[in-house]
């Protein structure tokens, strides 16, 4: 018995030990830092598509403005909506449609700033199928993602006289997440991102060939040309959160620095596909590369500054996600707030950042076999 | 023995109305714990304040679950329809491989612990596999992941019953120069039946859980699984309440039936008789 009192006593004593140790170093590197700690979470897995932020946090952007990011990656099962609601991160990027729906549903979240301008979303077929418009789908297999992600194909759909949401005229499939089924013809037409999927398609062999596929061999529609085209990847808080003074500070510099790591992805978009690469990326160097440039193009020339809201194209937006995600009502001027990305804006343009892009011009990208 | 299952005399059986009381009776405890169940559901939500669209309360699942009903109806109908399919197949061919196996020992001895370790395959890692062997957007596709997870334990119970017989019955078969048939007819599959049947209710349930797993990984728009994904993706939560009570009304409804047909076919045994 009394050993045991003597192993319960040096347990205690060691944790105590442990415990005072852990203690002052903390207080030392809060002392010499004292950075606010914020979580990003993400829309989707580590790619390009985010690299914005990524290269903010490797360049050392959130830092200098007294902040820690902890990236979130996303995934299939990941709501960004969700995640923010919940608390486990301050803030979250997702498609404007998605936080209209949940919105509708209760969620209070509001949008600070809309990083990408234009949509990325298009429709592809295979061009010996002839299926060059929208209007030609009648009667074939559409696939989607769903998931809120639907919207501007069932907009384009039914403004062809088809009706998506109950599955007439038209046929609509899930779409997975990769572009197998497309390659095997599974599907008539299928959702492709101009970033992603498109280049997934292009990144593959045709069998019969031995070669890659090229855009001679697709249809590419994008929703930005048939005119049903909505805001895509956007920054979000929940409103009780942004309430407070102290976190609109805090909203204001993490925007400032964000925006900067975008110019920054902008004017050196080969040092930005480095940093998505050293993060991990499911799919390889080749492809994020395309995605890098792709992406630019989504968020550049920014008209209004970048990750001010276009109110055009949010209008346009709201109606889209109201009509086909069957919203309650029509989602007005309460879910976005342009007063933080306008003082971020006006933080960069004060340090003769260039927060246009008006000579941005596309970089000629060639895919590369399986991406890599 | 030599007079098979009709030497044991049925049990008294009383009347209809009076069976349906009793089991009545029986039913009252589970009724009374969920009424509590749902009362707590749908005042809890109202008292500590919990974000309604996270969990919406019964009686909002309930209306949506009315106003929605033709959709979800034709949502569960279309998945129902994997699952049967998938059920059919998976314990078909698992009956058939246990009629196989115990006729041809060897055979069993040496295939039965992989059939007990082929039951570990995680099917949610197993669906995307299935859904690129066939199309993503068939049924097919989905009946194949249903069809694996149905398999598994209607072969092994099948297997079970058809061996547990007692040595005595075969002995006297043997003794009447019965062939390696009319053994199986008269004595193993006899046996074999409740084991069967036990077996067929896990499959039940599990056929409907398969397609809805595979409806995860893509699958046709008016699909229950892909229904509730994408409802829970939006925050209609209540919308997705109402997909998962239409796959329970169909899992259960699939349950009974099987049930139904195991108390017709095994009138003999003590376990279904009343």
């Amino acid at each position: 018995m009394r050993r045991k009192y003597w192993i319960v006593a040096l347990a205690g004593v060691a944790a105590a030990a442990v415990a005072a140790h852990g203690s002052t170093t903390i207080g030392a590197s809060t002392k010499s830092q004292k950075l606010t700690k914020v979580t990003l979470q993400l829309k989707w897995v580590t790619q390009a598509q985010f690299a914005g932020y990524y290269e903010a946090k490797a360049k050392g952007f959130y830092k200098a403005q007294g902040l820690d990011v902890t990236i979130k990656a996303g995934g299939p099962n990941i709501i960004p909506e969700q995640v923010v609601a919940g608390g486990q991160a301050q803030f979250g990027i997702d498609w404007l449609s998605s936080l209209m729906t949940s919105r509708d549903q209760g969620a209070d979240l509001v949008n600070i700033a809309q990083v990408f301008n234009k949509s990325g979303l298009t429709l592809i077929t295979w061009k010996d199928t002839g299926l060059n418009t929208v209007k030609k789908l009648k009667g074939k297999k559409v696939a989607n993602w769903l998931g809120g992600n639907e919207f501007e194909v069932f907009a384009a759909l039914s403004k062809y006289g088809m009706d998506p949401a109950h599955n007439k005229g038209v046929t609509i499939v899930q779409e997975p997440f990769t572009m197998d089924f497309f390659l095997k013809r599974q599907v008539d037409a299928a959702s492709a991102m101009t970033y992603n999927e498109l280049a997934q398609v292009l990144e593959a062999k045709n069998p019969k060939t031995g070669k890659l596929y090229t855009m001679k061999n697709l249809n590419v529609i994008p929703m930005q040309k048939v005119g049903t085209s909505m805001l895509e990847d956007g920054v979000f808080v929940t409103k009780s959160w942004i309430k407070s003074k102290a976190n609109q500070k805090v909203a204001k510099k993490f925007l400032a620095a964000s925006f900067r790591g975008w110019i920054y992805c902008r004017d050196h978009f080969k040092a930005c596909v480095k940093t998505v690469l050293a993060n991990g990326p499911a799919l390889p160097k080749g492809h994020q590369t395309w995605q890098m440039n792709e992406i630019n193009a989504l968020t550049w020339p920014a008209k209004l500054g970048i990750g001010i809201m276009d109110p055009t194209a949010y209008a346009r937006s709201a109606k889209i996600v109201k009509t086909y995600g069957k919203l309650k009502k029509l989602p007005g001027h309460e879910a976005y707030r342009t007063d933080l990305a306008k003082a971020a804006d006006k933080i960069l343009k004060s340090q003769h950042i260039d927060i246009y892009g008006k000579k941005w011009h596309k970089a000629v990208v060639h895919v590369t076999p399986g991406g890599k | 023995m030599s007079s098979g299952p009709t030497a044991v005399q049925p049990l008294p059986r009383g009347t209809l109305a009076g069976r349906v009381g009793r089991r009545a009776v029986d039913w009252v405890p589970a009724l009374v714990v969920l009424v509590l169940v749902l009362v707590f559901w749908q005042e809890s939500i109202a008292v500590f304040h919990i974000k309604r669209f996270l969990a919406p309360q019964p009686t909002t699942i309930a209306r949506t679950f009315w106003s929605d009903r033709h959709e979800l109806l034709s949502a569960g109908w279309f998945t129902f329809q994997e699952a049967l399919g998938g059920f059919a197949i998976g314990s078909g061919l698992a009956i058939v491989f246990a009629l196989v196996l115990a006729r041809w020992r060897r055979f069993g001895a040496a295939l039965l612990p992989y059939a007990i370790a082929g039951s570990a395959i995680p099917i949610i890692a197993f669906a995307p596999i299935m859904n690129a062997w066939f199309s993503p957007f068939s049924k097919e596709s989905k009946m194949a992941i249903a069809a694996v997870l149905c398999f598994f334990p209607v072969f092994v119970n099948t297997l079970r019953g058809l061996t547990s017989v007692r040595p005595t019955s075969i002995e006297l078969m043997h003794s009447y120069a019965a062939g390696e048939i009319e053994t199986f007819r008269r004595v193993r599959i006899p046996t074999a039946l409740p084991f069967i049947f036990t077996a067929l209710k896990v499959a039940s349930v599990l056929a409907m859980i398969g397609a809805i797993v595979g409806e995860y990984f893509g699958g046709s728009f008016n699909a229950l699984g892909v229904l509730i994904n994408s409802r829970s993706a939006t925050f209609q939560f209540k919308e997705a309440w109402a997909g998962i009570g239409v796959a329970c009304v169909f899992g259960i409804a699939f349950y009974l039936a099987v049930a139904l047909v195991e108390r017709l076919t095994l009138r003999w045994t003590p376990s279904t008789a009343q």
